[in-house]
């Protein structure tokens, strides 16, 4: 009697680990496939920033080039809508006075656009940390 | 004997993980700011071509000049707004560029 019942116990013994090797290795496979999980979510969130990011951006730089594409228009209208021969024929000293702020006036432009492209740079750290 | 076998690990595991990585891109330098120098248009017409004559001689000790015809102008105009286009265009390309490379460390 006690034989069977030291065999049933060994056998219950033998089971008890064999149950609890592989709750260790699910538990193990499971801190595994959280942190999986974990870096996944990270990954997936830096992707879908990074595209919200770049959207806006690309959007912004649209609105930017309409912007700077009408303003092109709008100052070669001026020639469109006067005949330059005929006015600079009836007053050159007028026209003279115009064409020369008007150049000043593209210069100081252009120059002030370099120079936001300059000024990005600034206060900024050139070389990475690592 | 049956449990026991299979506690020897047969063979290793091994997990591919997509984990993202921060690039650290080292940002160029920017160009120094655009210095022109205006030249100075001369508007002539029979009106006043004598008058611009003299005062060239007086200036420059004889006459000589470059001339350009009005449709010329508007010409170098359109080329320079051409120009500037380019530039602003170009200008806010880098600007993307920038915002989407420049790590934000907040």
């Amino acid at each position: 009697m006690s034989r069977i019942l030291l065999g049933v116990l060994g056998v219950l013994g033998l089971f008890t680990f064999f149950l609890w090797n592989e709750n260790s290795k699910l538990a193990e496979l499971n801190q595994a496939f959280e942190l999986r999980d974990k870096e996944q979510k990270l990954a997936l969130e830096t992707v879908r920033n990074d595209f919200v990011l770049q959207t806006s951006s690309l959007n912004n730089l649209q609105t930017q080039n309409k912007a700077i594409e009408l303003e092109m228009s709008r100052y070669l209208d001026i020639f469109k809508r006067h005949n330059l021969t005929k006015l600079a024929n009836a007053k050159p000293s007028l026209i003279e006075k115009r064409v020369n702020n008007g150049t000043k006036q593209v210069f100081d432009g252009i120059e002030a656009d370099s120079k936001r492209i300059d000024s990005l740079d600034d206060g900024l750290q050139l070389q990475s940390d690592s | 004997m049956v449990c026991s076998c299979s506690l020897i690990p047969s063979r290793q595991q091994v997990d591919i993980i997509t984990k993202p990585v921060e690039r650290i891109i080292v940002q160029p330098v920017m160009p120094r700011e655009i210095d022109l120098k205006e030249p100075y248009w001369y508007v002539v017409s029979d009106k006043n071509l004598k008058e611009f004559l003299i005062k060239v001689e007086k200036q420059e000790g004889q006459v000589v000049f470059f001339a350009m015809s009005v449709p010329d102008y508007e010409l170098m105009a359109y080329n320079m707004q051409e120009l500037k286009r380019y530039i602003n265009e170009l200008q806010e390309v880098v600007v993307y560029y920038r915002k989407v490379t420049i790590i934000d460390k907040k």
